[in-house]
Order: structure tokens, then sequence, then C-alpha cells
């Protein structure tokens, strides 16, 4: 059975504007959302949407899980060192099966709640160097999704596990010039609970990146994602079927449209990965756009 | 504004699913009641029992490589046994032999192709064993009743049906079959002793696979 990967695309997460539209004070990189300076009563709209894929080679047990979703997200910062989120998804699901049925399923996922704290700048404004600390709570807010028999999809048709998923991410994001910027991210999560006889399993994740912008409108971003995911449990036993690690190409390139708007394209490439049952991951394609309120 | 929260509520709160329906083979047992009378060499009717059937598996028919290597290898066939998936069935069915009914036991999801052949597998039945009720089936394979117990074994017992004569083929025309096995318990009980029954090389006794529709 897979393993559903939504954190993988919690890297994609949506977009950062200018560190400071209103103040031209920030550092003028293009970041990623949760890497970009607060400022205090900023308040961000970003949609962003990806399309992923996971396939289990040909047999009795092949199985193909395809999903289009799209992330609404909100983030307000009270202070220069605190940042909210809400993020609510809509998700589009089929899950094919070896005997060539279909599951689909549409409609809300799981709402992600959390809180970013600065912890070291190098600079209150202008900051060249920003580490800072998110914790956050995924809240079992999908439906359990039935057929028209009222007859439960299988759990990787669904749009979340149903689980309560804390997270915890560690992100540093350092200016190098006005052209060049690297990031590092490093989270876990550890899902508690879960439905139709699956509970989650702990997971880990990285993300090594660099940006060079040659124009203050446009920049290019190249980096590594890589991923860990231990052995879920269903009905009472382990299920090691997608679980391992997983790495992935990670380029983007971003665009600034006036002084609010950024959009951002990419795709997630995986290059290795060694999962249980083997599962092999598709290309991750995103898109996303945020504006500064 | 506060009937447009309602709507926005509404339509995030929800959400729908539908399943397509693929390949699929279902299998039922037809039990035909143990015949009270049936105990010709013991002393005491039998009035009670129950089998379980621990794990049933649909085969693909082999390819004329594998059939002419099935042939000539000494090595026989091994089954793996507990963990469910679209051609295997692992939930246990306690099936009760004095009942006059047909047991669903599940639906195969095969992959579209010809299948030549049913496995089950009679072994002991645990606590989320379907049909399990108040029989005393915890741990063991089958138990025959008196007004007490006559006797009971746990052992694990596997029995093959082949039918690559008469092959079930799935395909986009006929992408659904019934698999329908007929469970007689009545000869084999005369026959066994009812204090140590012994159901190893009974199986093709109690079982016969009806024709397919």
């Amino acid at each position: 059975m897979f393993r559903v990967l939504p954190t993988i695309a919690a890297l994609l997460v949506a977009l950062p504007a200018w560190a400071c539209p209103t103040c031209s004070c920030g550092n003028p990189s293009i970041t990623t959302m949760g890497l970009d300076q607060p400022f205090t009563n900023r308040f961000r709209v970003g949609l962003s949407s990806r399309a992923w894929e996971l396939n289990q080679p040909e047999g009795n047990t092949s199985q193909r899980i395809r999903e289009l979703r799209f992330d609404l997200s909100l983030s307000f910062a009270p202070t220069d060192w605190l940042q909210l989120f809400l993020t609510v998804p809509g998700q589009a699901r089929e899950l094919q099966s070896a005997s060539l049925e279909k599951q689909r399923a549409l409609g809300p996922g799981e709402i992600d709640l959390a809180a970013r704290f600065v912890v070291l700048r190098d600079q209150r404004l202008r900051a060249r160097y920003l580490v800072s600390v998110m914790g956050g709570l995924q809240l079992p807010t999908s439906p359990i999704v039935k057929d028209a028999t009222g007859t439960p999809l299988d759990v990787d048709a669904q749009l979340g596990l149903g689980a309560w998923v804390p997270h915890l991410t560690i992100t540093d994001l350092s200016l190098l010039s006005a052209q060049w910027a690297v990031f590092a991210s490093l989270g876990a999560e550890l899902p508690i609970g879960g439905r139709l006889g699956v509970r989650g399993a702990p997971a880990g994740r990285l993300l090594l990146g660099a940006q060079w912008q040659p124009l203050l409108w446009l920049a290019a971003r190249a980096g590594v994602e890589a991923r860990y995911d231990a052995a879920r449990i269903v009905n009472g036993s382990l299920d090691s079927t997608g679980a391992g690690p997983s790495v992935f190409a990670a380029p983007d390139v971003l665009f600034m449209l006036g002084s609010r708007w950024v959009i951002q394209a990419g795709v997630r490439i995986p290059v290795a990965w060694s999962l249980g049952g083997g599962v092999t991951p598709g290309p991750i394609f995103a898109a996303a756009v945020v504006v500064d309120v | 504004m506060s009937r447009l929260a309602c709507i926005v509520l509404l339509v995030a709160s929800s959400a729908c699913g539908d399943r397509i329906a693929g390949a699929s083979i279902d299998l039922a047992v037809q039990i035909r009641p143990l015949e009270l009378s049936a105990h010709d060499n013991q002393a005491r009717p039998v009035t009670a029992g129950w089998l379980t059937i621990s794990i049933s598996q649909v085969l693909e028919c082999p390819s004329m490589a594998r059939r002419v290597w099935n042939e000539l290898s000494p090595l026989g066939s091994a089954w793996a046994h507990g963990t469910p998936s679209p051609t295997r069935l692992a939930v246990p069915h306690v099936l009760d032999l004095t009942s006059a009914e047909t047991v669903a036991m599940g639906t195969f999801k095969p992959p579209p192709g010809r299948w030549c052949a049913l496995h089950l597998s009679l072994g002991p039945a645990d606590a989320d064993a379907e049909g399990l009720g108040s029989a005393p089936m915890i741990g063991r394979t089958l138990v025959l009743q008196a007004s007490t117990e006559l006797g009971a074994t746990s052992e694990t017992v596997g029995v093959d049906f082949d039918f690559s004569a008469d092959p079930i083929v799935l395909n986009e025309e006929h992408p659904h079959s019934t698999l329908t096995l007929v469970l007689d318990t009545s000869a084999w009980v005369a026959t066994t002793s009812l204090t140590e029954p012994r159901l190893a090389g009974a199986g093709q006794q109690l079982f016969s696979l009806t024709p397919k529709p």
C-alpha cells in the first residue's frame, strides 16, 4: 500500500515576496515563505498547486496514486519575530489498482496551523542571515470519502490520514551577495493516530538550495530535497510499502510582478530512492502565486 | 455575509468520491448442513460444528514455461500466509457446519488475465474472524460438539482447486466472475474420529467447486 507524502509537497509550500514590499528595507532576494524576513503586520495570501504521482510496479499489488492539490495559505506577522500560518488544502486524488479499479476523491484536505519564530539574525532590518524555527500542527480535517454505496475508499485514496500531525522545522537563509543566497531546512513530523486501520509514521525531511537572482524581478533556484519515511502501521502490523529514503532535485524559477506579486514554478525530479514495495515516485510539478495584502 | 460564510463552510467540509469497478472475482462458500445422523461409527450425535478458512487465494494461469518447470521441478509449491492482497483474502471465516447458508468470503481484485486455481488454507481462527460469534473457535480450525465438545483440531491444511481446463478470463468485456465452493461435511464426519478429527488430506472430500456461471 502507498503511503502519502504530504510533506514532500509541504516543502513546496507557498511563496514569498520581497522581504519588505512596503518599506524596501529587507534584503532584496526573492525568498520562499517560511524563509523570508517577517515584518510587523505583514499579511500575505498564497495559492499553490502541485501535481504528483506514485507508482508501485507491475504485479498483483500494483497501484498508482495521482493527485492534484491546491493550497490556500495565509500568513500574518504580528511582530518581526513571529509569523503565523494557516494552510487550507483542496485535493483531487485517484487511486488505480491492479484490477484497473479506480477510486476518486475530491474535497478538502487537512488544515495546517503553524507559527514561525525568528531566533537568530545578524541585524534587525536588511538581515543577511536568518534562522527560524517553525512549529505546527496538521489537523485531521479531511472527511472520510465514501463511494456511492457508502463504502469508504481505500486509505490511499483518501485526502488525508486523519491524524494529528505535529511538525517542527528549522530553517536558515543566508544572503551571500546581491545575487546569491543559500538556504537550508531540516524538519520532522510525528503523526498521532490515523484511521481506516492505518496509523501514520514519523518522517524527516531536508532541503538544501541556492538561489541566483540576476535581475530584480527574476530568480532561479536549484536545490535538493531529501525525505525519509518510516514504516506505517496497517491493521496492527508494520507496513514498509512506500517507506524509506527519497531524494529529489528541485529547480524553480521565480518572478516578481510589481512589488506585491510573486509567481513560482518548479518541478521536483526524483533522482534516488529506496522505497519499500518497489514504490517509485514520479516528478512533482508545482506552481504558486503569492501576494502581499 | 453570514450566508456566504455558511456556503464556504459547507463546501469546505464536504467531499465526494466514486469508485469505478475493475476486474473482480467473488468467492462464496455454500454450506450443506451437517446431517445429524451422519455419525455411523460414533456413540453420540454431532449437534454442532465449525470450520475455519483462514486464507483464500486465487492463482494466475502459469505461462507455458512455468507449466513445464512445474512438471519437471522436484520442488513443491509453498504458500505465504497472513498478508492480504488483491489476490488473497486473509480474513479468517468461521463456518457453521450445521447452517444452510451461503457465506460471502470476499472479493478478489486481481489484474485482468487468466486465473486457473484457488488455494484455501484451513487454519486456526483469531478473535477477529468473521462469523466467530460465540463459537469456541479462537486458535482452532475445527470443532465438533455433541452435548459437550467431542473433538477439535488446530491443524493448518491447504486445499487446492485447479480449474485451468476452464479458466476464469477477466477482461474489459467480462471483468467479473464468481467462484462458489460447496462445503459438505456429512460424509467426512461419518468416517472420521470425532474425538481426534484430522483434516489433513480431507480437503477434497469436504469441498467441491461448482461450475462457474
